[in-house]
């Protein structure tokens, strides 16, 4: 066990298993754009930029996908009382935007 | 005290949106100041599985029957061990190797308890979902444990993929197969 000042804090980095790939993906190798390429490397190179911002990405696919699940199935609404918003932003397509507005949050840069 | 249907409903929903968040958390990687990707070291996902154990210990309390009370409990139990494990190691206070298979091995046993669910109640109005959200747990858990074993390292870990499915359909599941 490690002694009080030895610890890592909270914000600090801990070893991952996936950290050499997640760098080899935003390094600037990965993210220089050369003239003349052709469509397969410019593809390459968008599914690597996706994947390296994969939370904005996915936060919108969560925002797109609660839109889309709030038309087809409707939200009800329960009122402006405090139980009653809790109960109107518990609903599936309110709990997607929360973890889309979460996804956002904890994706921007530190 | 037994709760309306729609009440166990929505305890369902939040659980599976607060799943959505740790995972997405755990295993998407974070932009860091230099502009390159990496792991997120956030005490989030330890401190969100407790809180998570917690709402499913809360079922004991409320369920009206004897194998839900059962399942939920033992549920309870590994997310809290998970999270308490997880919560040590990120911290620093307690390092070990196969502290790496703790999520892992967690989603494994959860999995495994929802087969258990459906087999202890396989005419109930949710078994179906129950058996597809255990399939997906067992795929996330195996994947990753796959992962860890093997100590690869994809930007994007595979798992994510039936881990995501089993917390949409916690998000997704009808009113009348919460259970």
């Amino acid at each position: 066990m490690l002694e009080r000042e030895q610890r890592p804090l909270g914000s600090d980095r801990f070893p991952s298993a996936i950290d050499e790939a997640a760098s080899r993906a935003g390094s600037p190798v990965a993210r220089r754009t050369p003239p003349g390429r052709s469509p397969l490397d410019l593809g390459v190179a968008a599914v690597q930029w996706a994947l390296a911002h994969s939370r904005a990405v996915l936060g919108l696919v969560l925002v797109a996908g609660a839109g889309a699940w709030a038309i087809a199935r409707g939200l009800t609404y329960y009122g402006l009382s405090p139980v009653h918003l809790g109960y109107d932003l518990d609903q599936p397509p309110w709990l997607l935007l929360l973890v889309s507005g979460w996804l956002w949050y904890r994706s921007r840069r530190r | 005290m037994i709760l309306p249907q729609i009440q166990i409903a929505r305890a369902h929903w939040i659980l599976g949106a607060l799943f959505l968040a740790i995972i997405l958390d755990e295993y998407l990687p974070l932009i860091g100041g230099d502009g390159r990707p990496r792991r997120s070291p956030s005490i989030v996902v330890p401190w969100a599985l407790m809180i998570g154990a917690a709402g499913v210990w809360a079922t004991v309390v409320f369920a009206d029957v004897v194998h839900d009370m059962l399942i939920h409990f033992l549920w309870g139990d590994i997310l809290f061990a998970a999270g308490a494990l997880e919560l040590a190691r990120r911290r620093g206070v307690y390092e070990r190797p196969w502290l790496d298979t703790v999520l892992p091995l967690a989603f494994l046993g959860c999995g495994i308890l929802f087969l258990v669910h459906v087999e202890v109640d396989p005419s109930g109005q949710g078994a179906h979902w129950h058996l597809a959200m255990g399939s997906l747990l067992i795929a996330g858990g195996a994947l990753d444990l796959f992962r860890v074993l093997r100590h690869r390292s994809p930007v994007v870990p595979l798992a994510l993929v039936p881990l995501m499915g089993f917390a949409l359909a916690l998000i997704a599941i009808p009113v009348a197969a919460a259970s």
